[in-house]
């Protein structure tokens, strides 16, 4: 028996949201499978309008699904089956975790005893289970947190949006955060949309990252492929003395080279069909001996940074 | 208990211990249109823990009981031909200030005064419109507590007056004319109930400080009131009441209730009071329409 195909995850066919002049979202066409995706941008990227597309919260030009659902058509439908997170404190005073919710639940459309069961599993899920019956007005940032987290999953929604689900959160707190959220669609079988300026969290959680400039897609795809996308022509080169020399002989022959902790990084021109023959070569003849050359490995935050300032150099060009 | 998990819990053996982890959901969904009811509980019963609010609705008691009895002592007098008809005595009820007023106008400002506030102040506005909750369920489930509760302190004892009236009735005419009691009752409480709820929340839902709004409600109610009754008194003119929302409800009382106006009594066309509090009505719901729409759920 063969089990038909997941439906994607979310499509985006040339969305176009404005305000008054301001442009915010500009022609974003997008598709994405189940799985666990980092939204990433710098402030005013879009991110925060793209989430609201998603939640059916906004009128936007082009069209969008989200779990198969019509975002325009039916926006309550599909928040019934979405679990947002917010950055911000989302409580109501006076309240325990254990009302707030069931409160949730109910407000997402579960009957009543259901609410009720769901609610206490959940809660033990994120590690509140015996503070449940606290007022969350005295809980700790970590806890906030995990009942922000709690309301957002305790009607088992097929997608979790979370904006900066560790925001606040000291180092171990934060570590806990991650790994709960880590598990999550292993246990839940849920996707998750994770928003976040810590590239470190959308590293740990997702496979795959979109990444948003301007209003526009700058990139979507799988993390290892941004960085592989960044590093093709990146190398790390040392050498024994002279390095100044060969930054300056590197440089002119195209090369752009920077330099920290007696290591060169050395960004080959993409037309170069052998860049570590370049490398040898202008080394040899400036007669310095090469100690060591390897592929940069990009981390995602220097990836980050490059395809935002190409989409800056091609967007100024 | 679905088949399913019939089927399991059959194949183990009495007493297992299972780890249940995290469920699936595969119930149904309860119909949407309902959502509002939920708000609506729950601010009811968030409003009913506030000492202020029992106070107000142990407070409202003590008028009615008092009125019954004078309208008692006053209808066995009528029926010997010795005092006027206690007709007015529910009117009186309603708008002195020794009657429900102040208790109507102090359960809106305890009631509605954080009705909105209070979820902007915790940030809630993403917990309840990131799920299938339209801003119209949630203007609803937030209105009606604070307009049901001052229309229950002002209706409540006035309604048992009224009946109370009927009851004591010297014949049939007079009986009939008293069973009109509660009809303009429940008439004048909506009024009333409107006029002091609305409002209220509709000032609840431009701050966050509870003390601000209930400030400012208190401001709305009471200074047109104290500024236009020292004003009419020096002028003799009823128009420095225009603002005044208990001056407005007095007339329309009046209207109802078909109960002339006192000696040096000066009001307003009834007209003028109808549009004056239709307005605040109407202006309040488009406050909190437009307050409600510009509420960010995603972000700053």
């Amino acid at each position: 028996m063969t089990r038909p195909a997941d439906p994607p995850l979310f499509e985006f066919n040339d969305i176009h949201k404005r305000y008054g002049r301001f442009h915010a979202l500009r022609g974003i066409t997008l598709n994405a499978p189940m799985g666990s995706i980092g939204l990433l941008g710098p402030n005013g990227a879009g991110k925060s309008t793209l989430l609201k597309v998603m939640l059916g919260l906004l009128s936007f030009e082009g069209s969008a699904q989200v779990l198969g659902f019509d975002v325009n058509a039916d926006a309550r439908k599909l928040r019934a089956r979405v679990g947002y997170m917010p950055e911000r404190d989302c409580y109501l005073s006076g309240m325990n975790a254990v009302e707030l919710c069931i409160y949730a639940a109910e407000l997402s459309g579960l009957p009543h005893p259901e609410a009720v069961q769901r609610s206490h599993a959940v809660l033990e899920f994120c590690g509140l289970g015996d503070k449940r019956y606290q007022k969350i007005d005295g809980y700790s940032t970590g806890q906030k947190q995990r009942v922000k987290l709690a309301q957002a999953l305790v009607h088992d929604p097929k997608l979790l949006l979370l904006d900066e689900p560790t925001n606040g959160l000291d180092p171990d707190g934060r570590d806990e955060m991650l790994a709960l959220i880590q598990s999550l669609p292993a246990r839940t079988g849920c996707a998750i949309l994770l928003s976040s300026h810590l590239l470190h969290d959308v590293e740990r959680v997702c496979s795959r990252a979109i990444l948003l400039h301007q209003g526009e897609v700058v990139y979507s795809g799988t993390i290892e492929d941004l960085r592989k996308e960044g590093q093709a022509d990146l190398y790390e080169v040392r050498v024994k003395s002279g390095d100044e020399q060969l930054k300056k002989a590197l440089e002119a022959r195209g090369c752009r080279v920077d330099e920290a902790d007696g290591m060169l990084s050395v960004l080959v021109p993409a037309s170069t069909a052998k860049p570590t023959e370049l490398i040898f070569t202008v080394a040899a003849a400036e007669g310095l001996q090469v100690r060591h050359l390897s592929p940069k490995r990009l981390t995602l935050e220097s990836a980050f940074v490059r395809a935002v300032n190409d989409a800056r150099e091609g967007g100024a060009a | 208990m679905s088949a399913a998990k019939a089927k399991v819990a059959a194949k183990e053996p009495r007493g297992a211990i299972r780890d249940q982890g995290y469920q699936p959901y595969t119930g149904s969904y309860t119909p949407e249109g309902g959502r509002w009811k939920l708000i609506f509980g729950r601010m009811l019963k968030m409003t009913a823990r506030q000492p202020w609010v029992l106070v107000m609705l142990i407070l409202c008691i003590f008028p009615g009981l008092v009125g019954g009895v004078i309208t008692y002592i006053q209808a066995k007098m009528y029926a010997a031909g010795a005092a006027p008809s206690p007709e007015p005595n529910v009117f009186y009820l309603f708008t002195k200030w020794y009657g429900t007023l102040i208790i109507g106008f102090l359960t809106a400002l305890f009631a509605g005064g954080g009705a909105i506030a209070d979820d902007a102040r915790a940030g809630a506005f993403p917990f309840y419109f990131a799920r299938p909750v339209t801003r119209e369920q949630y203007l609803v489930g937030k209105l009606v507590p604070p307009i049901l509760l001052v229309f229950c302190v002002t209706v409540g004892p006035a309604m048992l007056l009224a009946i109370a009236r009927a009851a004591l009735a010297k014949d049939g005419d007079d009986a009939m004319i008293a069973l009109l009691l509660p009809f303009k009752t429940i008439g004048l409480g909506v009024v009333e109930a409107l006029a002091l709820g609305v409002p209220v929340v509709a000032l609840s839902s431009t701050s966050r400080g509870r003390a601000y709004v209930q400030g400012a409600f208190a401001a709305l109610f009471l200074l047109p009131w104290i500024l236009g009754s020292v004003f009419t008194g020096v002028t003799r003119s009823p128009w420095p009441n225009i603002l005044s929302i208990r001056a407005h409800l007095l007339n329309v009382g009046h209207f109802i209730f078909a109960v002339p106006l006192e000696e040096n009594e000066r009001a307003l066309p009834v007209w003028v009071s109808a549009a004056v509090l239709t307005a605040l009505v109407v202006g309040s719901l488009v406050l909190l329409r437009k307050r409600l729409e510009s509420m960010e759920v995603v972000g700053s």
